[in-house]
């Protein structure tokens, strides 16, 4: 494991953010029937695992007294609360990575339903490089909401505004099969002008 | 043909409890970091119902495997079973706010500090009756998000469509200034902070 310095409060933060995508992902990941959306939620999981671990290390570091002890323990249910959504999100995406079937009527209703879930890359010579997600403008013109970004090993949760994208940045979007289409050529540098 | 109906029912019973879990995570941190007991209550109650909803489920695709392929089945079934430990550990995290205080942690991983949340009824005199979050632009005039909506026992949080009615209640987060601004809105006489 990587030497990372996080205090309880980064690790919950992102505990809580973890949490708040994975299922979602895991869901698109069977509805859609898609590996590498399962993959991410694989990594989620692990990473939801280690920060577990993380934090369970510094609280029995820090726990002295007995009143210590009883204030770490709530905050330890919460994060291993946490693990455990985390854990269900990957049993329900492993259900792609295992033989299970769901039943095609099923799917495709359930695909109707859902908005698309995509993992794209920002390729060198795309017009994002650079451009803050406000900017941008992949919501309000193509109906692409960016969930997370993946930027080498750190991962950006519910990224706001101001985050300015890069070269290489992996975007976790929501939107229509239309919208994706678009995107995928936006990221490739196929397509320049979309905006507004 | 009793088959294709069980597999309707099959995927509307998904969509719900899809909807609900996710729901239910929001809903459990949201209750944690506000210290909030009536945001806990509805996870409470919401695992209530997702138990009942899940029985549904497994019945009826134990049901539908009359007609169709069992193997094809499973994979509901195992979903079942991941939505209930969700359930289960959002529960655990909304049971914290029922003891004396919030841990410290938790209060210092608010976004905004000077942040509220107010659940509060749409009035019969309400200028919302009828419109959008859109039309009414909430957010920019209020600074308020609405993030979810009830109406009767549904919970509604796919709200760019959602016309207000009477007796909706809203749950919305944001900064402390925009209480007035969206009391005025909902034609109300007292707003209560939760």
């Amino acid at each position: 494991m990587e030497k990372e310095e996080m205090n309880v409060k980064d690790i919950f933060t992102e505990m809580k953010d973890i949490s708040e995508l994975v299922l979602d992902l895991a869901y698109s990941s069977v509805f859609f029937d898609n590996e590498e959306i399962a993959e991410e939620v694989k990594e989620l999981e692990e990473r939801m695992s280690e920060l577990n671990y993380k934090i369970k290390a510094i609280a029995m570091l820090a726990a002295r007294t007995k009143e210590d002890a009883e204030n770490i323990s709530e905050i330890l249910e919460v994060a291993s609360a946490s693990e455990e959504i985390a854990n269900a999100a990957g049993d329900i995406s492993n259900i792609i990575k295992r033989d299970f079937k769901i039943h095609p009527i099923i799917l495709q209703a359930l695909r109707e339903a859902e908005e698309k879930i995509a993992r794209v890359r920002i390729k060198k010579g795309s017009k994002l490089v650079g451009m803050k997600v406000k900017e941008s403008e992949l919501a309000t013109a193509i109906g692409e909401y960016i969930i997370s970004i993946k930027r080498g090993k750190k991962r950006i949760y519910n990224p706001d505004k101001e985050t300015v994208l890069m070269e290489g940045d992996i975007l976790i979007v929501r939107g229509t099969e239309e919208g994706e289409k678009l995107l995928r050529k936006i990221c490739n540098g196929e397509l320049n002008e979309w905006r507004n | 043909m009793s088959g294709e109906i069980d597999l309707r029912a099959i995927k509307d019973l998904l969509v719900i409890i899809k909807d609900i879990s996710e729901l239910m995570i929001d809903l459990a941190y949201t209750s944690l970091l506000y210290f909030n007991k009536e945001i806990a209550e509805e996870v409470f109650f919401l695992e209530e119902r997702m138990d009942k909803l899940n029985y549904k489920l497994k019945l009826i695709t134990l049901r539908a495997a009359r007609s169709e392929e069992p193997e094809k089945l499973m994979a509901i079934l195992e979903i079942a079973d991941a939505v209930e430990r969700v359930a289960d550990a959002s529960l655990k995290i909304a049971e914290n706010v029922f003891r004396k205080e919030i841990h410290p942690v938790f209060v210092d991983a608010m976004k905004e500090a000077d942040e509220i949340i107010i659940k509060e009824t749409v009035n019969k005199n309400s200028k919302m009756i009828g419109k959008t979050v859109k039309e009414l632009k909430i957010k920019t005039n209020t600074g308020m998000h609405i993030f979810l909506v009830k109406r009767g026992n549904e919970y509604i949080y796919r709200l760019d469509n959602l016309r207000f009615k009477e007796n909706d209640i809203i749950f919305a987060e944001g900064p402390e200034d925009g209480k007035k601004e969206i009391e005025e809105l909902l034609g109300k006489e007292s707003v209560s902070d939760l």
